[in-house]
This record gives structure tokens, C-alpha cells and sequence, in this order.
């Protein structure tokens, strides 16, 4: 299995990631501020990444910074640091993913396994077949009407799996709850309510790790939804 | 208050009543106290004045005047009958010499011829009237009308030996007094020696004639001859002895004499004859209550002349008791020194009143005269009089003392208005307690005087009126208004005068009761104007220096400096425009000195305005300042310095702050990341034994807890300190809503709540942030969910009107909330007191934050266990190009 670099300058959390991940099968390297984890990196064959920002002598944005001058490995930033700037920078520096603390420990280990799927099998899947749709880990198969996230399969009803087929089908479009009605129930949207937010809601807690921070399928809030081209 | 409002009202009018009540009762007084008395004379009118009501009719002026004028009717007519009766009757056929009557009466007392004429003639001649013819004759026909003249006998000498005219001794064929043979010859000598020829003797008669100053003789001139007009008496009557005037006289003098002799005598007792004929029928034995007894010697007999027939003869003693038994009476007689009686005359005054009337006795008259004090003959003046009297002064009596009760229920009235001013309802209409007086004193006084004015000139108008009541019962001429006017003016007068009082002294009390009747004056105002002006002098004692000290200096060099200019004029007209110059120069300087000033202190104002506006950092160059103001220029340096550090001061502070709040919850986080983290691996232990199950539990809810303060708190005050940035757009609040009801779908379910989405006819369109505005919505959603009762209904309505989109999300509140709404968004307040629960307690004021933040209206209701939000955002009608 993959091997995983834990870096935070505090020591029991990369215990508790440590528990975490082992658990799925991860050989788990441990740091304790950035200079060790890039002595480590040289050393051991590293697949993944996951630092701290805020850590003694050398800190993971500089970290980073001189980790990505030499590869390519995905770095999943930790912070306690929530702003939107701070994501930013985090991940225009060259971070692959940024999770805030307290964290969840399964969207944690959700985020390092579809990051390594990213980074070990990446274009690996064969797009030629017209009934395949692919977004990111989330990949629909049109003709056996099968979802699957990071190889995961995911259940879904018919309405739920028409809604996602015609986000998936327009990436980047923004739908209304309208224009999904009418695609859908191929009615005219006349004092709908919400049920299309309700299947929208259900989708999202199926296929994303954290549906409060959706991967794929978006909220375009007063606006209506999306799936994000990527 | 509105009670005694009323109240008041009714004692203001009752005051006003009052006043006009009294004036009123004057009027009846004084246009009622008029007694119009017919007596001989004709009308006389009484006043009755008020001072007299207490007075008997007996004492009054009235009867007074009437019984002196009964005294003297009663001498004047006993002295008539005299006269005209013989033994007390009225005698036609008496002989009354004209000459000795005319004589008796004052009128000619000059000796002259008499000649007794008939009564009943000289009456009937005054009846007809007395005519007169002039004829003209010549000088020589006048000597010679009452025969030839021109004897020795009518002329005598002088101490000189002149001959000139004696008297007319020798007329025609009369010859009335003889001179001794001696003395006529003397005469004729003289006569001839003298050689005076006829007609010079008749002029000499002629003279003599003309120097008597004749009534009726005149001499003209004709053709150069002198002529002579008399005036002959029409003599319609001749005497008792059948004689005519000319039969009676032998010469001009005596006939021109007892023409007007004749004349008068007719005159007078015509009038006597008149008078006699009036005062018979007055004063007749019952038909008056005057009753008179007069006794007197004439024509050497004792006669009486009385009214009450049954005394005639009775004797003087009786006759005074009887008289001295009436209510008014007077006894007189001069001879013996008797005056007595209880009028009101003197008994010089009756003298004068017997003297006036040419008794031939005078002072052998008694006089007895008394007015029956029952008034039992009805009609004459006393009677009338009385009548009258009676009626009125009782009613003044009544009046009076309506007056005084009325005065003094006007006085109590203003007494208890007085005691009780700041309280009542004025005339200035408002309540005063606490009024503030805003005229002032001054004014007042003004006002005052005007109303005062005012009052004066009703007083003349009254006045007026009075004097017009007056005249018309004394002259008959007309009122200055009809009656109802008159008591109608009274009234009025009456209320505006006690109007003005109490406006007046209301004023005056309630300034008293104020304190502002001295602060209130403008004299006040003046006096502290003055004492402000001094006080700001002595303030700025420096500033009188620096400043008027040197610009009276200024003027006074100035001024001094004209002066001087004009007196060396004519001494020195060099020296003079050398001072002209130098004075030039000085005022050039000091003004080039005022432009400078002025013009750095402009400079220091506009930089004392850019400070203001925020350029905090500006500074001024204080090289170029003279003086005070460079001293100024540096102030205000040091303020804008002060001012700028003060401004960064602040701003780092503000920034400290939430990097404080930032920073402090960076290191909240890490040590929970930690909980958290073996709180979960704690629970993956599947630790099944109670209790540390539940505690494990209450560790992840509480550590949870914590995670969801620390982000609101760094939250809350990023917002407060302005430090974020809004991505407004385009968006459909209509279907956030939507959307959010949607996401919270299974929390509803949860918990029991059925959301009724009422979403308008059309989407409604605001500009603002999507993901801020979602925050908002899922804070109120979150809210709803906590805190609505189990199994109600939530109500979410979008509407759009005026151009504004409103939403408003309703519930019942699961617990009573007894809390405002303000409280509700304060931080860390919620609507239960039980803080334990799930929740940062800062859900409502991220809310309204953010709502604000955003251009929109935040509101909660609370109405009972209603628990009600709304939005309200302006309407984006702008096309967006998405």
C-alpha cells in the first residue's frame, strides 16, 4: 500500500492520523515540522503528503514551496486556518487538498484515498465509450446505470441518477431547479417546490465526502446547481 | 385638568357677569335719578345724587329749591296783589297813578306830572300794546304847542346876569307860578339891554328842552331849516279824569315824561297781571300745599293776604302756631327781628327777595309760609316732587347695595384667581403652571397702558352719554343713544374694564409667582446683554489689548492726523503734506500688516478643513507665519499629529483585535483537533459499559460544541470590524430559499416541522452575496430547526412590493421566550435560558450582520410564542448577463 508522511508539530494528532490511516492499510511516516518531513521525504518513497501550516522552523507553506520544486507528490494541507485566504494560498503554493482543523477523520481518509487514486491512476480510465461519464473520481455508466466514486459504487434512485446523469452530461452549466424539473418530469415548473433540493441534497451526501464542502456537485446558492469541470 | 378647566371658565364669567352687573346697577342709578318738576316757571330737573339717599325729601336740594322759589313766588305775589287788589280783591276800577308807580318800581324816578289812569285801561292798553306816530314840526310851532312861551316869567339871570331859561312858569293863558314884579322887571330889562329878539329866546327855551334827554324827540335837518320829530304816543285810553296826555302837561318836558311814565306803568302791570293770574291759580286755598299768610300796612291800614281764608283775622300768635305745626315753614318779621322756621333760607335773603318786589311797607311785612308736610293736594310741584323723590332714592338704597355684593363677589372671584394663578386658565389661553412667560414685562406694561388708554377713553364715552341723559331731561334735546344701548354700553364697559384688570393683574401675579417679572422685563434682557459684553471684555482682557487697544490707537493717529492736516493748511502747507505722507505711510503699513494676518490665518483655516476631512497627515509650512499665527500654525501641527497617531492607534488596535480573536481561535483549534480526534477514536473503541459511554458522548457533543464557537466567534468579528469582502451579484432569493428549505429538508423531518413555502408570483432578484446570503438563510433555517415547536407549521413567505423583496419566516417557539428582540441578536444571547444546549448563541447575530452588511433590513418579532423574521432587501432590476 501507499505510504503517507504525517507532518504537524503536534504530536498526538499524527498519532491519531496515524491510527486513522492505518487502519485503511497506509504505511504512515511521521514529522514534526518541515524540515524533517523533507529529510524524510528524500529518504523514504513517499506517496503522500499530509502537513501542517503553523509548525516550528520551517512551516508547510515554505514547506511545500520547496517540496514542489522537486515533486510532484499530492500534499493535503491540515490547518487550523479557515479563511478563504488561507485556502488559497495553500493551494496556489501547490497543495493539492486543504483541510481545516478539527477535522473529520473519515472525510480525511476519504480525501487521501481519492487523492492517491488521483496521483497512481490517473488517465487510466478509458473515455472512448461514449455511455461513460467521468468528473473528477466520480465516474457514471450510462449503460449499466452504475455511479461510482473513487471505484466506489454509490446507490442512487432513478430520479437521483437522472439528475446527476444531466449535471454530468452540461459540466459547468448551472441548472435551476426549473430547467432540472422540466428535464426531468418533463413538466412545465409551475409552483414547483423543493423537492429537486431535496434530491440535489441526497446526491451530494451519496457522492461527496464532505456535502457541506461538495467536490462535484455544487450549490450556486439563489442560483441553482452545477457539476465543476475539472 | 379639563375639570378644573371648566371650573375656571365658569368663575371667569362669572367675574365678568359681575362687572357688568355693577355697572349696569350704576347706570340705572344715574339715568334713573332725574326728577322733572313743573312749577310756575316751567320745568326744572333734579339729580339725585347717591350721596343723598339717605337724605329726606324734607332736606334735600330739591325741596330746598322749591321752597325758596314757593318764598319768593309768594313775596313777589303778595306784593302784585298789593297792587292790583283793593281789600283782597282783584279791583279793576282802581286808580293807579302811573307816575308814583313807575316811581314805587324803580323804573323813573325823576319828578314829573301824575296822572291816575284806570286799572282795568292799563291792563286792556298792555293787552293791545302801546303805539307810537312821530309828526314833524318846526322849532318856532314845537316852543309854541302848548301855547305862547315867551314870557318873562320862564326866564331868570344867572350869577353872571346872563338871562336864561327857569322853568315853564307861563304857558299861553297859564300861569303857574308868578315871580314878584321886581324880579320880572329885572328881567325885562335885562332882556332889552341884551337885545335878544324872539326867536333867540325860543332857542334858548329850545336848549333848555334839549338838555332833559327826552325819549322821543329828535331834531332833523330840512332844507337847512331845523325841525323837530316827536313820537306821539297811540293814546287808545285817557285818564281817570277823562284827560289826554297833552291836557294833562303845559310843556314838552312834563309831557314827554308821562309819555314814558304811561309807557312803563302799562309795561309793568301787564307783567303783573300775568304773574297774578298764574300764582291765584297756584297758590289758590287748596290747590296747593303751599300755604302763606303775609300781613303788611298799606295805604295806612294793616292788610293780609293769605290763601287760608279762615285765619284772616286771626292774630299774629295764632297764625305762627298754626303755621309752625307744617312739616317746612318760616315766619318773618323784619320789624321785630322774628326769623324763624326750618328752611334752609336766610332771612337776608328774604329781605332781598321783599326789597326786589318795591313793597311800599317793606319792613311792615310779616311773612308766615309753610308747606303742608302730607303733600294732601295732589298735582302741585311738592307733591310731584315728593312723589318722585320717594320712588327713587329707596332704589338707589336697593342699588347700592347691589353693587357692593356684586363688587365684592368680583373682588372674591380675583382674590381666589389671585391665590390660585398658577393653576387656572388664562386669558392667554394656555395652563400656566410651568408657562413660559414670553412676552415681556415691558410689553406688558405697554399693553397695559394702551388698555388703560382704552378704559379712559370708555370713560369719556360715558361720560358723554351721561351729559347727553343730562340734557335731554334738562333741554329735550335728543339722547346720544336709545336706553337699551346705554345700559348696553354700561355692560360692556363694565366687562372690559374688569377684563383689563384681570389681564393685567393675572400678568403681573403670575410674573410675581414665576420670578420672571424682573427676568422677563427687557430691562433685564439689556442689563444682562451689558453684563455679558463686560464679562466677554474682562474674558478676553489680552484680545482688548492686542486688538482695540492698538485699533483706537490707529484711529486716533488717524483722526489726530486729519486734524492736524487741516489747522497747518493755512500755516504750512509743506508741513502739511508731510504729515500727509507720513500718514500714508503708517496706514499703508498697518493695512499691508491686517492683509498678511488675514491672509495666514485663510491659510491655517484651509488646512484646519483638510485635517477635518481626514488628511490627517497634512501638515503646514509655519516658515512663512508671523506672530499669533504661526503660534497657531504650530497648534494646529501638533493636533493633526496628535490626531494621526491617534487614528493609527485605533486602526491597530481595531486590526489587534481580530487578529487576536483570529489568532486565539487558531490555538482554540489545535488542542480540540486533537479532542476531537481521539474523542472519535475513543468512540471507534465501541465502548459499550455505561456510563462512559454517555461520557464519551457529552465529550464529542461538547467538543463539537466548541469547534462550531470558535468559528462563529472569528465569524462575528470579522464582520463587525468591516474585515470582509462581499462578491455581490446577481441572485434569486426566491430560490435560495428554495434551495435551503431543500437542504434542510431532513432536519425539518427530524424535527417534526412541516415548512409552508409561500414563494410570490415572480423571482425575486437582490444584489448581494450568494454564499454571505446563504449563511443567513442557514442561520435561520438552523434557528428554526432548534428552537420551533414539535409537529407546527413553519410559514416562509417571499414577497415583492415596492420595490423591495420582503421575506419572513415564522414558527412557534418551542420554549417561552421572555426576552426582547433586541436581546435575541445580541451576542451569545438565545431565546431559552438554557445556555447548554447545541449552538453558538451568535446564529441570530451573524444574521443580522451579515443582512446588514449587505444593504438589508433585519427584524424579529415576538408576539407571544410567535416567533417572526424578516428581510427586507431592495429589488436588483438590473439585466444581468449571466
Amino acid at each position: 500500500m501507499a505510504n503517507i508522511l504525517v507532518c504537524d508539530d503536534d504530536k498526538e494528532i499524527v498519532d491519531a492520523i496515524e491510527i486513522y490511516l492505518r487502519q485503511d492499510g497506509y504505511k504512515i511516516f511521521k514529522a514534526y515540522d518541515g524540515e524533517q518531513a523533507i529529510e524524510l521525504l528524500k529518504k523514504e518513497e513517499i506517496h503522500l503528503l499530509i502537513m501542517d501550516v503553523m509548525m516550528p522552523r520551517l512551516d508547510g507553506i515554505r514547506a511545500t514551496f520547496k517540496i514542489r520544486e522537486y515533486s510532484s507528490i499530492p500534499i493535503i494541507m491540515l490547518s487550523a486556518k479557515s479563511e478563504d485566504t488561507d485556502k488559497i494560498l495553500g493551494l496556489n503554493i501547490g497543495a493539492d487538498d486543504y483541510i481545516t482543523k478539527p477535522f473529520n477523520p473519515l472525510e480525511l481518509a476519504a480525501r487521501v484515498k481519492s487523492n492517491l487514486r488521483r496521483y497512481t491512476s490517473l488517465g487510466s480510465l478509458n473515455t472512448d465509450n461514449k455511455a461513460i461519464f467521468q468528473v473528477g473520481g466520480l465516474v457514471i455508466n450510462d449503460e449499466t446505470k452504475q455511479v461510482t466514486v473513487d471505484d466506489e459504487p454509490v446507490k442512487m434512485t432513478p430520479i437521483e441518477y437522472n439528475i446527476l446523469l444531466l449535471l454530468v452530461k452540461n459540466q459547468g452549466k448551472v441548472f435551476s431547479i426549473d430547467q432540472i424539473y422540466e428535464n426531468i418530469w418533463n413538466e412545465d415548473a409551475i409552483g414547483v417546490d423543493n423537492t429537486v433540493a431535496v434530491h440535489i441534497r441526497h446526491i451530494r451526501e451519496k457522492i461527496e465526502i464532505n456535502p457541506r464542502e461538495p467536490r462535484y456537485l455544487k450549490v450556486v446558492w439563489g442560483v441553482g446547481y452545477k457539476i465543476e469541470k475539472q | 385638568m379639563k375639570k378644573f378647566g371648566w371650573k375656571s371658565f365658569g368663575f371667569a364669567l362669572l367675574q365678568q357677569l359681575a362687572a357688568a352687573g355693577i355697572f349696569l346697577a350704576i347706570a340705572g342709578m344715574l339715568i334713573n335719578s332725574y326728577i322733572k318738576v313743573d312749577s310756575i316757571d316751567g320745568s326744572r330737573v333734579y339729580k339725585i345724587l347717591p350721596a343723598e339717599n339717605n337724605v329726606e325729601f324734607e332736606e334735600s336740594e330739591v325741596y330746598q329749591d322749591l321752597f325758596r322759589n314757593t318764598v319768593s313766588d309768594i313775596i313777589q305775589f303778595v306784593a302784585i296783589r298789593e297792587r292790583l287788589e283793593t281789600d283782597g280783591l282783584f279791583d279793576l276800577s282802581k286808580n293807579i297813578d302811573v307816575s308814583e308807580l313807575v316811581s314805587e318800581l324803580g323804573i323813573n324816578k325823576a319828578k314829573t306830572v301824575s296822572s291816575e289812569y284806570q286799572l282795568d285801561d292799563l291792563i286792556k292798553w298792555g293787552k293791545y300794546g302801546i303805539g307810537y306816530e312821530s309828526r314833524m314840526m318846526s322849532l318856532s310851532d314845537f316852543i309854541n304847542y302848548f301855547g305862547y312861551c315867551v314870557y318873562p316869567e320862564n326866564f331868570k339871570l344867572d350869577e353872571y346876569g346872563q338871562v336864561c331859561f327857569d322853568d315853564f312858569n307861563h304857558v299861553g293863558d297859564i300861569v303857574i307860578r308868578e315871580k314878584s314884579p321886581e324880579e320880572i322887571k329885572r328881567i325885562e330889562e335885562e332882556l332889552e339891554n341884551s337885545g335878544y329878539g324872539k326867536a333867540q329866546l325860543e332857542d334858548l327855551i329850545f336848549a333848555y328842552i334839549m338838555t332833559q334827554n327826552l325819549d322821543g324827540l329828535e331834531v332833523v335837518q330840512e332844507n337847512g331849516n331845523m325841525k323837530v320829530m316827536i313820537s306821539f304816543m297811540t293814546e287808545r285810553y285817557t285818564n281817570s279824569s277823562g284827560k289826554n296826555i297833552s291836557e294833562s302837561v303845559n310843556n314838552w318836558i312834563d309831557y314827554m315824561r308821562l309819555q314814558s311814565n304811561l309807557a312803563e306803568a302799562v309795561n309793568a302791570l301787564t307783567l303783573d297781571y300775568q304773574r297774578y293770574i298764574i300764582c291765584t291759580n297756584a297758590y289758590a286755598e287748596n290747590k296747593s300745599n303751599v300755604k302763606y299768610f303775609v300781613r303788611l300796612m298799606s295805604e295806612d291800614k294793616l292788610s293780609t293776604y293769605t290763601n287760608i281764608q279762615e285765619l284772616k283775622t286771626a292774630s299774629d300768635e295764632n297764625v305762627t302756631e298754626v303755621f309752625s305745626e307744617y312739616r317746612g315753614y318760616l315766619i318773618y318779621y323784619p320789624d321785630s327781628l322774628v326769623f324763624m322756621g326750618n328752611a334752609f333760607l336766610s332771612d337776608s335773603e328774604i329781605y332781598e327777595m321783599v326789597e326786589d318786589n318795591y313793597y311800599k311797607n317793606p319792613d311792615s311785612i310779616h311773612i308766615w309760609l309753610g308747606v303742608d308736610g302730607t303733600y294732601s293736594v295732589r298735582g302741585d310741584a311738592f307733591y310731584e316732587a315728593e312723589r318722585l323723590y320717594n320712588r327713587i332714592v329707596p332704589g338707589v338704597d336697593r342699588i347700592i347695595t347691589v353693587i357692593v355684593a356684586l363688587l365684592l363677589c368680583w373682588i372674591g372671584i380675583g382674590i381666589y384667581f389671585t391665590l390660585t394663578v398658577g393653576r387656572i386658565v388664562t386669558f392667554e389661553g394656555k395652563s400656566s403652571k410651568g408657562y413660559p412667560v414670553r412676552i415681556w414685562t415691558e410689553v406688558l406694561l405697554v399693553l397695559a397702558g394702551a388698555f388703560g388708554y382704552g378704559c379712559y377713553r370708555g370713560f369719556l364715552l360715558l361720560m358723554k352719554i351721561m351729559e347727553s341723559v343730562d340734557r335731554g331731561f334738562v333741554q329735550g334735546t335728543n339722547l346720544l343713544m336709545s336706553d337699551s344701548m346705554q345700559y348696553l354700553a354700561f355692560a360692556v364697559y363694565g366687562i372690559y374694564l374688569s377684563l383689563t384688570i384681570s389681564l393685567i393683574w393675572y400678568s403681573i401675579v403670575r410674573r410675581f409667582m414665576a420670578k420672571t417679572l424682573w427676568k422677563g422685563s427687557l430691562l433685564y434682557r439689556g442689563f444682562t446683554l451689558i453684563k455679558k459684553v463686560l464679562g466677554f471684555l474682562l474674558n478676553h482682557r489680552n484680545t482688548v489689548v492686542s486688538v482695540l487697544v492698538p485699533y483706537n490707537l490707529f484711529l486716533f493717529v488717524n483722526i489726530a492726523g486729519v486734524v492736524v492736516i487741516f489747522r497747518q493748511w493755512s500755516v504750512s502747507v509743506a508741513v502739511s503734506v508731510v504729515i500727509m505722507i507720513i500718514l500714508i505711510i503708517f496706514d499703508s503699513v498697518i493695512g499691508v500688516l491686517v492683509f498678511r494676518s488675514n491672509a495666514e490665518r485663510n491659510e491655517i483655516l484651509k488646512s484646519i478643513e483638510r485635517i477635518h476631512d481626514g488628511e490627517v497627515e497634512h501638515k503646514i509650512d509655519t516658515g512663512i507665519f508671523h506672530g499669533a499665527n504661526k503660534v497657531l500654525a504650530d497648534g494646529v501641527n501638533n493636533i493633526g499629529d496628535g490626531i494621526q497617531k491617534a487614528v493609527r492607534t485605533s486602526m491597530k488596535d481595531e486590526q489587534m483585535k481580530t487578529d487576536l480573536i483570529t489568532n486565539v481561535s487558531h490555538d482554540i483549534k489545535t488542542p480540540l483537533t486533537s479532542i476531537i480526534s481521539y474523542v472519535d477514536l475513543l468512540k471507534r473503541l465501541k465502548i459499550k459499559e455505561e456510563p462512559a459511554k454517555s461520557y464519551i458522548d457529552i465529550l464529542d457533543g461538547k467538543a463539537q460544541r466548541l469547534k462550531q464557537l470558535t468559528d462563529d466567534l472569528v465569524e462575528v468579528s470579522k464582520i463587525s470590524s468591516g474585515n470582509i469582502i462581499l462578491n455581490k451579484e446577481k441572485l434569486n432569493l426566491t430560490e435560495l430559499l428554495n434551495q435551503g428549505i431543500g437542504e434542510f429538508s431532513d432536519k425539518f423531518r427530524e424535527s417534526g416541522l412541516e415548512v409552508i413555502f409561500e414563494r410570490g408570483d415572480k423571482p425575486g432578484y437582490i444584489y448581494a452575496d450568494s454564499r454571505r446570503m446563504w449563511r443567513v438563510v442557514e442561520n435561520l433555517l438552523n434557528n428554526v430547526c432548534k428552537y420551533a415547536l414539535r409537529d407546527t407549521r413553519v410559514y416562509v413567505d417571499v414577497t415583492a412590493e415596492n420595490d423591495r423583496i420582503d421575506v419572513s419566516i415564522k414558527n412557534i417557539s418551542r420554549q417561552q421566550m421572555n426576552i426582547s428582540p433586541e436581546e435575541l441578536t445580541e451576542r451569545f444571547i438565545r431565546g431559552d435560558s438554557a445556555r447548554s444546549t447545541e449552538g453558538s448563541g451568535l446564529g441570530l447575530s451573524i444574521a443580522q450582520s451579515l443582512t446588514r452588511v449587505q444593504g438589508g433590513e433585519f427584524e424579529i418579532y415576538l408576539d407571544g410564542d410567535l416567533f417572526k423574521v424578516t428581510l427586507s432587501f431592495p429589488e436588483c432590476k438590473k439585466m444581468e448577463i449571466e
